[in-house]
């Protein structure tokens, strides 16, 4: 019995074609740009960076020209996200309207919500966040309780969503929020909302400091907050549904595994100036994970260009790809005699520091680990 | 999967389905051979699946020999299947024809080195998969392939961790039936890749049964009034043992695709080979002790099938270079380029 369906796929000649394109581009783009920086891999954010990638085509390059998408393959666009990781460049600031947020607005979004707000995207001048997450609400989605209430014109939401990474840079959320009380059915009666960031009353946004001293994530209130009824995207109760199909964009991607790759890369050089070898072998496991977890990737790239579910494999890349991105500074720190510090003045001791810090939360962001096994159990028939 | 393959993959299944059975495996561990099925799997034409059709083969590719591997694991055959069809595979590539009955290949160790003077081969090959039950051997030495008839060497019996015959031969001035030179590079290095090769699909089989035993075992053992499958700590271990499964299929899957873009020329596939190996050597031991951790102390015993697929992941990790071997040649690849390479080189591997 076969209970996932890990296919072996080759990217086309055009995909390799634009993956050399994107290559040189960043390899100019990003000449002096320090390794440390680059091992923030896509929570490294640049407006000015995501503008440039506009121009190029490179964001929202899969979706219907009639928005001003490119209307290019997954292959392509699976491509340019691998050269984008494997370089470090500073994709934050449009990594989320690329992934999901846009794709979901196009999936389930009306057509004016799509003239009005995927275009912004493609330019690289429109960001967004991921309303999902509450204080009370963490693993447990479905017991939120962020509400939207029908008012003359619209909804008005009151509620906290949290760990909202970029809210306080970004333009717009896709909040997930209640519109009837919870009952039987766990999963019925959410719906999501585009929520214009830029809209102040009603909306506080505090940032969150997380253990590295870095202000990514936020707290977001929202007290009497206006939502315009054209800002629903779908039909009221169908959130939940929504949001599964969102978090299979999430976490298909080869983030999941490519956003420590800059350590393997320090380690690497590190170890090349090591005339003892002792970090041969442990390279050379991380290169044979790395290779299958690629290979497993692209075959999730696969079964969305085939217009196939991929959210089953995607769970199970993103429980090896955090392992492997977990062993990775554990690795490192066996082999390294110094110590790790972001003023260190070593290019592996800064990654190091950096990545040891960023790692835990690989097993977090996206659907816990335990939560992904969950859904690979509900595969096996166990659940 | 192509049509060809996929009624090989069915021919396969049936056939170990309906023949190895639990005596089957018992038995070959006392030394009994059973000739019926190996009768069977030699007129299936698998051991010629990489013989060309001119010289009576299937003409097959290694993608094909994958289903054959991976079915070998997943059913515990106790025959030396895949070793034939890589001594058939050697002989064919140096010219020679491959003879009928059982063949199977040495070294199969690294660190050995037989030598070829004069159409006689010299030296000592240990851990030779069923060396004692060979009707010939093909020796790869630095001089060329030599194929060499049973009872021109003298064997010393031994056995791997899952009772499978891992026998010593010693070969002294050994007469050759016959002696080619290696085409395609195949150095003792090479063959190492390739037993590699189907070790790591052997492995990737046993790990897809033991998956589907451990579900099935999941879903029917009943403690505290609810199947064990119902309790969270167990589905994480099964959720992670199914991701090593998945991963193992791929890896595996991928080396032998590699191996035929090898054989045509455009790549050198040792590294996914190597990958592979490394890779699943090291699921083996978590999925390994995953597996008797749930099945329990029934799991512990002779009586039940598990162990048939366990103690020869056990034995299989080690065989043709072990993952350290391996990751270590891995290792000294990615060191010898410039660091920034890696990336560059990763994407001109095939997927």
């Amino acid at each position: 019995m076969q209970y996932f369906n890990f296919d072996p796929y080759s990217l086309p000649p055009e995909a390799e074609a634009l993956r050399q394109e994107v290559r040189d581009f960043l390899l100019t783009e990003l000449a002096d740009y320090p390794a440390v920086l680059r091992s923030r891999s896509w929570a490294g954010l640049d407006p000015d960076f995501s503008r440039k990638m506009g121009e190029k085509g490179w964001i929202g390059m899969t979706w219907p020209k009639q928005y001003g998408g490119g209307e290019r393959s997954f292959f392509e666009r699976y491509a340019l996200l691998e050269e984008v990781l494997a370089y470090g460049a500073p994709v934050g600031s449009h990594w989320i309207a690329d992934r999901q947020s846009g794709p979901t607005i196009l999936r389930f979004g009306t057509e004016e919500q799509c003239h009005r707000i995927l275009p912004g995207i493609i330019k690289g001048e429109s960001f967004f966040c991921i309303g999902m997450s509450e204080p009370d609400s963490g693993s447990d989605l479905a017991s939120i309780r962020t509400k939207a209430e029908k008012v003359d014109g619209g909804y008005l939401i009151n509620g906290t969503k949290v760990w909202t990474t970029g809210a306080h840079h970004c333009d717009w959320m896709i909040a997930l929020v209640r519109t009837s009380p919870p009952s039987e059915n766990r999963h019925a009666g959410m719906s999501q909302f585009l929520i214009n960031l830029k809209q102040t009353k009603g909306l506080t946004i505090d940032p969150i400091k997380n253990l590295a001293g870095e202000k990514h994530f936020n707290m977001v209130v929202f007290e009497d907050f206006f939502v315009p009824e054209e800002d629903r995207i779908g039909a009221e109760g169908d959130g939940w549904q929504q949001v599964t199909a969102e978090l299979a964009f999430e976490r298909s991607g080869p983030e999941r595994y490519m956003s420590s790759i800059q350590l393997l890369i320090e380690l690497i050089r590190e170890a090349k100036m090591d005339p003892s070898r002792r970090a041969q072998e442990q390279i050379g496991r991380l290169i044979a994970h790395l290779a299958t977890l690629r290979r497993m990737s692209i075959s999730v790239a696969g079964k969305l260009e085939s217009q196939s579910n991929p959210a089953l494999e995607a769970s199970v890349v993103k429980d090896l790809g955090a392992i492997y991105e977990q062993d990775m500074p554990e690795i490192a720190h066996r082999y390294g005699r110094g110590e790790a510090s972001l003023t260190a003045a070593s290019d592996f001791e800064q990654v190091r520091a950096y990545i040891t810090q960023a790692a835990v939360s690989f097993s977090l962001r996206g659907g816990t680990r335990e939560i992904l096994r969950g859904i690979i159990a509900r595969g096996l028939g166990l659940r | 999967m192509n049509e060809l393959r996929q009624i090989m993959a069915d021919t396969v299944e049936k056939l170990f389905s309906d023949q190895v059975t639990k005596d089957m495996k018992e038995a070959a561990e006392t030394s009994v051979f059973p000739e019926k099925l190996w009768k069977a799997i030699a007129e299936n034409g698998l051991l010629h699946v990489l013989v060309p059709e001119n010289m009576g083969g299937v003409g097959g590719q290694f993608a094909d020999a994958e289903v054959i591997a991976r079915a070998v694991g997943r059913h515990a055959v106790p025959l030396p299947v895949v070793e034939n069809i890589l001594a058939n595979y050697l002989l064919a590539q140096a010219g020679i024809e491959p003879p009928e009955g059982i063949t199977v290949l040495a070294p199969v160790r690294i660190d050995e080195k037989l030598t070829l003077d004069k159409d006689c081969v010299t030296g000592t090959a240990t851990r030779v998969p069923w060396g004692r039950k060979a009707d010939h051997v093909v020796v790869v030495t630095d001089q060329g392939i030599a194929l060499v008839r049973g009872g021109t060497y003298s064997i010393t019996e031994n056995q791997s961790i899952a009772a499978e015959p891992r026998d010593t031969l010693q070969f002294d001035n050994s007469a050759v039936v016959a002696a080619g030179e290696d085409p395609a590079g195949l150095t003792s290095f090479a063959v190492l890749a390739l037993g590699a090769m189907m070790r790591s699909s052997q492995m990737a089989g046993a790990i897809e049964w033991i998956l589907e035993a451990s579900v099935q075992y999941a879903n029917d053992r009943v403690q505290f009034g609810r199947p064990l499958g119902k309790f969270q700590a167990i589905q994480q271990n099964m959720a992670e043992m199914a991701g090593l499964a998945a991963a193992s299929g791929a890896a595996a899957l991928g080396a032998f695709q590699a191996a035929d873009l090898a054989a045509s020329g455009e790549i050198d596939g040792t590294f996914e080979a190597a990958a592979a190996k490394t890779r699943i050597s090291e699921a083996a031991g978590v999925v390994a002790s995953h597996a008797h951790q749930i099945h329990g102390a029934i799991g512990f015993t002779y009586e039940h099938d598990l162990h048939f697929r366990t103690r020869r992941l056990w034995s299989w990790r080690d065989e043709f270079g072990s993952d350290s071997y391996w990751a270590d040649w891995i290792g000294g690849l990615v060191l010898e380029q410039e660091a920034d390479n890696l990336w560059p080189w990763m994407t001109t591997r095939p997927t």
